[in-house]
């Protein structure tokens, strides 16, 4: 059975790209969801059901590390996995990103061989 | 002092890799470097680098290519492209540029922090003395070029 995926990042462009490298590896996704922010993730999340979700770190209104606070104080969402996607991959900033829960990152720019390799675990 | 690998090959490095990835695009150097992109057909945006040196990244190209990287990116025909489209790509296409050439840049996982791409308007202004411009092409021979802009992330490159 297919599996649905949230991609958040502020930037349509890249959430065109990380979904095109979805396709690329293979993962058996019946649905791919998209959100421009924080705000707009915790919205779908409680709307849909969602299998994992890819987020960006840096953006308005509210970024990724809010946005996984956030989703840590919903007991009805908590336990959906989030994998980070930025540019950013200092060792603080991730440790921190993990201590709210996210189960992994990906530096841009990504291989679709790297996407399988951490979504793969998770779903 | 700050720990680094050499300047020159940690730009191309990225931007290879960045186009590659992105794009599916490959970024060789230009054959002629003397090649100016013309400026009625020109789009660029900037970036400024502020820990653990200044400075500032400017990536430009030919309007011409960067709507074929949007029709690309977003599966569009050429008459649908809108500018927002066009500005969202160039500065994601530089965003990940300078991240990974920090990366490549700085030595041992250092930190590093970025601004936000902005919109150049018009032509590239006059670059300061001992700026270093990377002058490349994609296999179709489509031109952009790459500029590091600030002393203490130019003197980098000695």
């Amino acid at each position: 059975m297919g599996k649905t995926v949230l991609i958040v990042d502020d930037s349509n462009t890249m959430r065109k790209i990380v979904t095109r490298a979805l396709r690329q590896a293979g993962i058996d996704f019946d649905e791919i969801l998209e959100a421009g922010d924080g705000q707009e993730a915790l919205a779908v999340l409680a709307d849909n059901k969602i299998d994992v979700v890819l987020s960006d770190i840096n953006m308005p209104n509210m970024n990724g590390l809010e946005f996984l606070k956030a989703k840590a104080e919903n007991p009805a969402i908590k336990d959906i996995p989030v994998v980070m996607i930025s540019t950013e991959t200092g060792a603080d900033i991730i440790d921190e990103a993990k201590s709210y829960g996210a189960k992994g990152a990906v530096k841009k720019p990504f291989t679709p061989e790297l996407i399988n390799e951490v979504l793969g675990p998770l779903i | 002092m700050i720990e680094h690998k050499p300047l020159y090959q940690a730009m191309k490095q990225a931007v290879s890799t960045t186009l590659e990835n992105m794009i599916f695009m490959e970024a060789v150097e230009h054959y002629d470097q003397d090649y100016e992109l013309p400026s009625e057909d020109l789009a660029w945006t900037s970036l400024l680098i502020q820990d653990p040196v200044q400075g500032e990244l400017r990536l430009a190209m030919t309007k011409t290519f960067l709507r074929k990287i949007t029709s690309a990116v977003f599966a569009l025909d050429d008459e649908e492209i809108t500018q927002a489209q066009m500005d969202d790509i160039l500065h994601e296409l530089l965003n990940t540029i300078a991240g990974l050439f920090m990366t490549n840049l700085l030595a041992d996982d250092q930190p590093y922090q970025l601004g936000l791409p902005e919109q150049g308007e018009g032509e590239l202004s006059e670059l300061e003395p001992g700026s270093i411009v990377w002058k490349l092409m994609t296999g179709d021979e489509d031109p952009l070029q790459l500029f590091a802009i600030g002393t203490t992330l130019v003197a980098l490159n000695d």
